[in-house]
């Protein structure tokens, strides 16, 4: 509804009658400004999904350096014991309305130091509310953007009054399969 | 350029620069003392991505490890599995067979690729971080074809699990010596024109120019490695001096510093290791497609001694003598050393991982007093930090 | 395969009796003896580049005694040697004394052995936990070492255990939801009578 409003050419030009809500929450979509949060492995990718094959870029997305400025915080790596507190107070330092995205295995569960380390922090989840899961060790960034697409749909979705869905969404998960999550044909 | 802080009169300020900072490379943490815009003091704070990769180590097998050497460089995830895995079959010894000539070849192949990926990164970053953001990109273009190359030839972009002991984990894929070749001739037009982007542009060049110059005596006290070693003119390559593999047969030539920034500059300081980078670039290319000559036929059996690629196809349970070993093979930010030791059972005894960049985090307080305060950047670009290898 | 080879222990051995050769060629060196033999190391035999130094808890290395060892891994740029020392400190409260003077590149190697192995460098300018935080409990690159079941709060992982997902509840099926309602409304007032009948 809101981005047929917004298109142009639907009859009342430059007009667009839609609630203060809506069109915050398009506007948040379409510029998801992200925190460049890159502590390992997965940094690298994050980095060539922000270069010029997959250009992240397109989707309106930024890197920023300062939590201040950003929306999103993808925490894209190990977080260990040490790191842990500091991730935290990133994610404290953000301004509502805040999304953030665990991407690869370490930052969803510890990943393959998990078992037999003694310093690695086990899933980002245990401090910080995670809104999307990546699998993957790196996830390819192909994955990230398929990641970053259903976060847009619960962005469009959220409104000041603080509605907003608090149940994760796992990229490739059981609920889904890869390619195909649920705001994609709405 | 250097500064004398006491002729400046300031309030000291204590500054602490990262974790999270965009150009520390990672986690790398500098409580930096300033006066005025002046450094009087840089301490560095590790530790932030230490994964314990070398007591895990301890739990596993020997083969089991190699996915975890990716881990700890993950720029050059190749040249990191190809370390341990030197340095394993050197303490197995006799128990296990030579690496078939296939395989050695490919070894080196992969293991060029990936510096040369890796270089294009530690380039490309360390213009960025300078403000010059078209470079980067057109690096980034490059290291796309290599991870195409890579994941063909394996199925991971950046963790590739490849080199295993005893040789590789398959053979190139039918279309792999033509791709490499035409990526090579692709990338030799794009040094040129990446060199008339960066290297010869007078703003960069002064911003890298006698800053943080290091002697060749000092590089060496502090245990510098690699290219910047080789950056304050010490012509000192471990593919050369103490070759592995068929690098002995290659006749590497070493690129060293030669103070190239001219008048501007001196032997040693940040542009010459940059430099150095570049003409390792070169080098990696002329090596890569050597090894493409010397790429024998392919055999039919993986561990055939001339066209196989794994020498231990059967993968009995691995089991080296007790014993103890140091083996140092050329990553692209130095040596990777592997002390190993080993108690004669399935599992290492003990692992430690010597790494380029650990050894110069450590000089980082050494180097930065009287630099000024966006020097550090340069500091941190010349020298090729990559986190995970400080931390492991 | 040709690494560069180790150098000849004889002038060593020659002027400090106590040093052992071991057959693998590392010196044993006595941790008093450290400094003067280093520095004739590094000054008589230009052995000017230290590789590497690294902890091993010898506790259950066999033939070995239950120490911690230190392994110095120097190297020498001009004559193309190497040679390796090796010192073993007791377990409890063990100190060496530093080589940071001498090669600096000990510095940052020589935290990293204490914050991991608890090995005291006497004479290290700045000898603090560098990897782990200030806080950490233990040294975790010794054999005996027990992991942290929790750190600031979070919870951690024993060694070894695996990580196992919560289940999600699973969503009925259809809609015979309705009955089991029903049923635990009936049975509910029985359960709730005699808390309410006094």
């Amino acid at each position: 509804m809101t981005d047929k409003a917004l298109s142009p050419g639907n009859g009342d030009d430059g007009v667009a009658l839609l609630a203060v809500d809506e069109f915050l929450a398009w506007g948040k979509e379409h510029s998801l400004f992200y925190l460049l949060f890159a502590t390992a492995c997965c940094g690298i990718e994050l980095m060539q999904t922000g270069g010029p094959r997959y250009d992240l870029d397109r989707l309106g997305m930024i890197p920023r350096a300062t939590p201040r400025q950003a929306d999103l915080m993808i925490v894209a790596g190990t977080i260990t014991h040490k790191m842990a507190s500091r991730a935290h107070l990133l994610y404290q330092q953000m301004a509502e309305p805040r999304w953030v995205v665990s991407m690869g295995s370490c930052a969803n569960s510890g990943g393959p130091f998990s078992k037999h380390s003694y310093s690695v922090l086990n899933g980002i989840d245990k401090l910080i509310p995670i809104d999307v899961y990546i699998p993957g060790c790196p996830p390819r960034p192909e994955a990230l953007i398929d990641g970053v697409m259903a976060l847009r749909h619960r962005v469009k979705k959220y409104r000041t009054a603080g509605i907003r869905d608090r149940d994760p969404h796992v990229v490739a998960g059981g609920d889904c399969e890869f390619g195909s999550h649920p705001g994609k044909d709405s | 350029m250097t500064i004398e802080a006491e002729t400046l009169d300031g309030e000291r300020m204590t500054l602490s620069m990262g974790p999270h900072h965009p150009s520390t490379h990672g986690v790398l943490r500098l409580i930096v003392e300033t006066d005025g815009e002046v450094i009087s003091r840089a301490v560095p704070d590790i530790g932030y991505l230490h994964r314990a990769i070398e007591k895990i180590g301890e739990k596993l097998e020997w083969a089991q490890f190699v996915p975890y050497t990716d881990r700890v460089d993950y720029v050059c995830a190749m040249n990191a599995n190809l370390a341990f895995c030197v340095a394993a079959e050197q303490l197995m010894g006799s128990a296990l067979a030579p690496v078939p000539r296939r395989g050695e070849c490919i070894r080196v192949l992969v293991a060029e690729l990936n510096r040369i990926s890796s270089h294009l990164v530690a380039v490309g970053v360390s213009a960025m971080d300078l403000g010059a953001f078209t470079p980067f990109l057109h690096g980034l273009a490059q290291r796309e074809t290599v991870n195409d190359i890579f994941e063909r030839l394996c199925g991971q972009r950046l963790t590739y699990n490849y080199i295993t002991i005893g040789g590789v984990a398959f053979d190139l894929h039918p279309t792999a010596v033509a791709e490499i070749g035409t990526f090579l001739d692709e990338l030799s037009r794009e040094m040129k024109r990446f060199s008339q982007l960066i290297t010869v542009n007078p703003i960069f060049r002064d911003r890298c120019a006698k800053v943080a110059t290091i002697s060749a005596a000092e590089a060496i006290a502090w245990g510098l490695v690699g290219p910047n070693l080789r950056g304050s003119g010490v012509d000192f390559d471990l593919r050369r001096d103490e070759p592995y593999g068929i690098y002995g047969e290659l006749d590497v030539q070493v690129p060293v510093g030669r103070n190239y920034a001219g008048r501007h500059g001196a032997l040693g300081d940040s542009y010459d290791r940059f430099v150095v980078r570049l003409l390792e670039i070169q080098e990696s290319i002329r090596l890569c497609r050597k090894a493409l000559e010397l790429l024998p036929p392919a055999a039919a059996k993986a561990d055939d001694p001339v066209g196989g690629w794994q020498s231990d196809a059967s993968k009995v349970l691995r089991k080296p003598p007790a014993g103890e070993i140091y083996v140092r093979t050329e990553a692209p930010r130095g040596e990777m050393g592997y002390h190993l030791v080993s108690d004669g059972s399935k599992m290492p005894y003990r692992i430690k991982i010597r790494t380029g960049s650990f050894a110069a985090v450590g000089m980082l307080e050494y180097l930065c007093p009287g630099l000024f305060m966006a020097d550090i950047v340069t500091v941190i670009g010349s020298l090729d930090i990559v986190l995970p290898e400080v931390d492991r | 395969m040709p690494a560069l080879p180790t150098a000849d222990p004889a002038a060593l051995i020659s002027r400090f009796p106590g040093l052992v050769v071991r057959p693998d060629g590392f010196i044993t060196v006595p941790a008093g003896e450290l400094p003067t033999v280093a520095r004739m190391v590094r000054d008589e035999l230009a052995f000017n580049q230290l590789m590497c130094l690294s902890g091993v808890d010898q506790l259950e290395l066999p033939g070995a005694a239950a120490a911690i060892g230190v392994r110095y891994f120097l190297a020498s740029t001009s004559r193309r040697l190497r040679l390796t020392l090796s010192v073993e400190v007791p377990r409890d409260d063990g100190s060496v004394p530093t080589v940071s003077d001498l090669w600096p590149a000990a510095l940052f190697h020589e935290r990293e052995a204490y914050d991991l192995f608890g090995i005291r460098f006497t004479g290290h300018p700045d000898l603090r936990r560098l990897l782990l935080p200030a806080d950490w409990v233990g040294h975790p690159g010794r054999r005996d070492y027990v992991y942290p079941a929790t750190y600031n709060g979070v919870q951690h992982l024993r060694d070894g255990q695996r990580f196992v997902a919560e289940k999600k509840p699973v969503k009925p099926a259809a809609k015979p939801a309705e009955p089991v309602k029903a049923a635990a409304s009936e049975s509910a007032p029985p359960a709730t009578a005699p808390k309410a009948a006094p």
